[in-house]
């Protein structure tokens, strides 16, 4: 009895843990995610991290939900999934406790693996250096 | 000096085995085959060789669509499309000869290589060499319209046939070995190669769309494309996909029915050997 208790605690501590360390799907803190057509007027005015969904959601920008999936609360409506060609977007803070090496990523994803998918945003200019930010911002809050 | 000499020896050494890539032999094709193949049917157990015909309907995660793809299948929309092609095949040169006349080759066994031009023959290029030949006009767009529907025309009566395209000549093998730098090589601003997408992430889901698998490709050629048939003209060929394809990793197009596409076309022929023509296919 006494091991159920202790185990249902633990459960319950992991629970606790999982939401506040992020690893639950991430809501943002100004009301729902924006969807590309209202991301033309919410961006402008946005924090970084709204700046950054919109620059990684955006197809001409990076475009990243075309092959990975991202975990954030509430999935805007009528939004497709995310592709399955690269691993999920979640617990990035967790995963990248040194912000540079995601930066680094992102700018350029074949210096670590030469053969990778993923375009070199920065070096390719696919986005801008300042929407690299951005995205870096927004991938450290979900 | 030591240092040096050794840095000489190693850039020779390179140097060497630079050019020794350049021509490869007839045993290591058989073996990129070999190895091409064998990777998709064990990425996908259950899709047997003959099964890639049919593209990414084919695969396992694209189950969930393959119904809608079969029912349109029960009246395939190329259909009075290809009563069209026949016509056009059938009409005879001002000469009284007809397309029927011309020397070509078995569908499954394009492109040829030809030694004593040290070039490619692909189906478009003998079949505007018959017209030139009759003193008829050449037909100018190789990509899509009466050029494809005539392809399809030719090709549709070798199906089943499986490809068998012959690269025993040296020379053969160099214009194989352009193609398959070109389908490794990352290209466009989005630095992607032809196996980026569809070798290493065949059957992978790009958004909502399945990746088709790189084996497979271009034995339904031309297609009848749904996306194509929305602007008003279904048909394609090989080279008119590759220029689509081209521009969407966001790199220049080349030019169709150029060097670098027949070296491609070459490539992926030879990676299909044993895989049956089933032409035309309908493609989303």
């Amino acid at each position: 009895m006494l091991k159920l208790k202790t185990a249902l605690v633990a459960f319950g501590a992991a629970i606790v843990l999982a939401a506040t360390a992020g690893y639950g799907p991430a809501a943002q803190a100004g009301g729902d995610w924006p969807t590309d057509e209202e991301c033309k007027t919410v961006a402008k005015d946005a924090d970084t991290i709204v700046k950054g969904w919109c620059a990684a959601i955006n197809r001409k920008g990076g475009n990243c939900l075309a092959c990975h999936q991202a975990t954030i609360s509430p999935w805007p409506e009528g939004f497709p999934p995310g592709g399955n060609i690269a691993p999920p977007l979640v617990a990035m803070a967790a995963r990248f406790p040194d912000r540079a090496a995601l930066r680094a990523q992102v700018w350029d994803a074949t210096v670590v693996n030469p053969t990778t998918s993923m375009p070199p945003f920065g070096r390719h200019k696919l986005v801008s250096e300042e929407d690299i930010d951005n995205i870096v911002d927004w991938l450290l809050s979900i | 000096m030591k240092k040096l000499v050794s840095l000489a020896v190693g850039m020779g050494m390179a140097v060497l085995t630079a050019s020794t890539a350049q021509a490869i032999s007839e045993a290591e094709i058989n073996n990129d085959i070999a190895e091409f193949q064998g990777f998709f049917l064990k990425r996908f157990p259950g899709v047997a060789l003959e099964d890639y015909v049919d593209g990414v309907n084919a695969l396992p995660q694209y189950a969930h669509r393959r119904a809608n793809w079969e029912l349109m299948m029960d009246f395939p929309p190329y259909e009075p499309e290809m009563e069209k092609a026949e016509e056009e095949w059938s009409k005879a040169f001002a000469n009284g000869k007809g397309f029927d006349d011309c020397n070509l080759a078995p569908a499954n066994t394009y492109p040829v290589y030809d030694e004593a031009s040290d070039d490619l023959r692909t189906l478009v290029a003998d079949l505007n060499a018959c017209l030139k030949a009759n003193g008829e006009k050449p037909i100018k767009n190789v990509k899509r319209g009466k050029m494809a529907r005539l392809i399809a025309h030719y090709k549709s009566q070798f199906n089943d046939e499986p490809m068998a395209v012959d690269f025993s000549a040296a020379g053969a093998q160099a214009w194989y070995e352009k193609g398959r730098q070109f389908y490794w090589a990352k290209r466009g601003q989005l630095n992607f190669s032809c196996a980026n997408c569809h070798v290493q992430n065949a059957g992978n889901s790009i958004r909502g769309d399945v990746l088709s698998a790189g084996l497979g490709h271009g034995v339904g050629f031309p297609v009848y494309r749904t996306k194509w048939a929305v602007a008003g003209k279904p048909w394609g060929t090989m080279h008119r996909r590759y220029g689509g394809c081209n521009k969407q990793v966001r790199a220049s197009p080349f030019k169709a029915q150029g060097t670098e596409y027949k070296a491609l076309e070459y490539y992926e022929a030879i990676m299909n050997t044993g895989v049956p023509l089933k032409v035309p296919s309908q493609r989303q």
